[in-house]
């Protein structure tokens, strides 16, 4: 196969992968509220002591939390560090929409099949929350001595989840090895 | 300080941290006989320009009820304070200049220029290498000024906070960081350059004491703050730049612990 061919076919899975969410209201509903929580959960990790403070103090404190914490990724990853949360969040949310099709069309034995996205959403969950789980864990300075902030490992977690997701494909159809 | 009451307080620190991690402020420190009380007069050593004089700045060479050696940190606040708040920060810090610039005007305001409150600054360089050349000159500076002139202090740090840039891009460079300093008044930034590299082995112990009773605090991220009722002796974590009404509310849990 070559390299052309190969490379079509891959952006043609993630292309039927990232097209699928698409195809009904509800698969939009689902997959922009996954996304939605996702992000909440990424923002929150991004200074996760803070985070257990604000919330540990009433419930009323989410918006600003949430608010703050986004403001404290621009201001430290600049507006690429907030496009790669957005985009993991996006994604996540596809690969879930795309996991419970691929449960509905082939019944939990297809879960096998599914290699493509559950290893990839629990690998590329922990690169994404990592950066901010790092320090809470006591490794103060690490993410300062990782290249970009950060950002780095959470590229490595959204190429990561792309990887699956090409491999997954269109959940209704059955899954080309590549 | 003895083993046994180290040992206390570590035990007393890593319980504080747990609790107030989860709840959002306040814990018990166990009754200690090495407690400060509040003073009416200044205690030896302190230098202090009034308020005629446009600071609440002060120099102190007393070491606190929680253990912090304030001969080498800046302070800010009424010497009789019931509370302290022990601010550990880092130049190069987005969030840090986030306090900086939204809750700590508040803070001096209705909090440190009343009297409730005494404010410590300390060092903790955690963002990238530049952030250690920035706290060893707040070091420098603060040495510069403490006896003469200590308002100064408080126009450098909020200076340099102003001309902060985006963490690690060069602007905490030494040189920019002299160049931030000789725009500011009642700074002799020739002497803070002297200091620098005359200084070093001092500066360097001086800072790691900074990072070494963060660590014991459990503060391993900037902004980080302890609350310290120095009456009582209990005292409470912050971190993040939250919102003052956060502090306000944390205060007086402190305040009534």
């Amino acid at each position: 196969m070559t390299v052309r061919t190969r490379t079509r076919r891959i952006l043609s899975e993630l292309a039927a992968a990232l097209r699928y969410p698409l195809t009904s209201v509800r698969r939009v509903t689902v997959t922009a509220i996954v996304a939605g929580l996702t992000y909440l959960l990424l923002i929150l990790s991004t200074f996760p002591e803070m985070s257990m403070q604000m919330l540990g103090a009433g419930m009323h404190w989410f918006d600003d939390t949430v608010v703050l914490l986004t403001e404290n990724v621009l201001a430290t990853n600049g507006i690429f560090g907030i496009a790669l949360i957005v985009s993991y969040a996006i994604l996540t949310g596809v690969a879930v929409t795309n996991t419970v099709a691929q449960v509905q069309v082939g019944g939990v034995s297809s879960l096998s099949d599914l290699t493509g996205v559950l290893p990839g959403l629990i690998a590329s969950g922990c690169a994404s929350c990592g950066a901010g789980l790092l320090g809470f864990l006591g490794f103060a300075g690490a993410l300062a001595a990782m290249p970009f902030h950060g950002d780095l490992l959470r590229v490595g977690g959204l190429v990561l989840l792309l990887f699956f997701l090409v491999r997954a494909g269109d959940p209704r159809e059955c899954r080309l090895d590549i | 300080m003895t083993d046994d009451t180290m040992k206390r307080r570590r035990q007393f620190l890593g319980a504080t941290a747990t609790l107030v991690g989860l709840a959002g402020c306040t814990s018990s420190l166990p009754q200690s006989d090495n407690t400060t009380t509040p003073r009416s007069e200044p205690a030896q050593g302190d230098t202090r320009t009034g308020e005629s004089g446009g600071s609440l700045s002060y120099a102190s060479d007393e070491t606190t009820g929680y253990g912090i050696d304030l001969q080498d940190n800046p302070i800010l606040g009424s010497e009789d304070a019931t509370v302290d708040i022990y601010y550990w920060t880092d130049y190069q810090c987005p969030f840090c200049n986030r306090f900086e610039q939204m809750t700590f005007p508040r803070l001096v305001d209705k909090q440190i220029q009343p009297g409730t409150v005494r404010f410590v600054v300390l060092e903790l360089p955690n963002v990238g290498n530049a952030s250690e050349t920035a706290a060893r000159m707040s070091k420098c500076v603060w040495r510069q000024v403490r006896d003469d002139n200590p308002g100064a202090f408080k126009r450098w740090h909020s200076t340099v906070f102003d001309e902060q840039e985006k963490p690690n891009t060069g602007w905490a460079s030494k040189s920019n960081l002299l160049d931030i300093t000789r725009s500011v008044d009642g700074v002799d930034a020739e002497a803070v350059q002297s200091c620098l590299k005359d200084e070093q082995g001092s500066l360097k112990s001086s800072v790691s004491g900074d990072i070494n009773t963060g660590k014991e605090s459990d503060i391993s991220v900037t902004p980080g703050f302890i609350l310290f009722n120095r009456e009582s002796e209990k005292a409470g974590k912050i971190v993040g730049a939250q919102p003052y009404k956060r502090f306000e509310s944390s205060i007086q849990k402190i305040q009534n612990a």
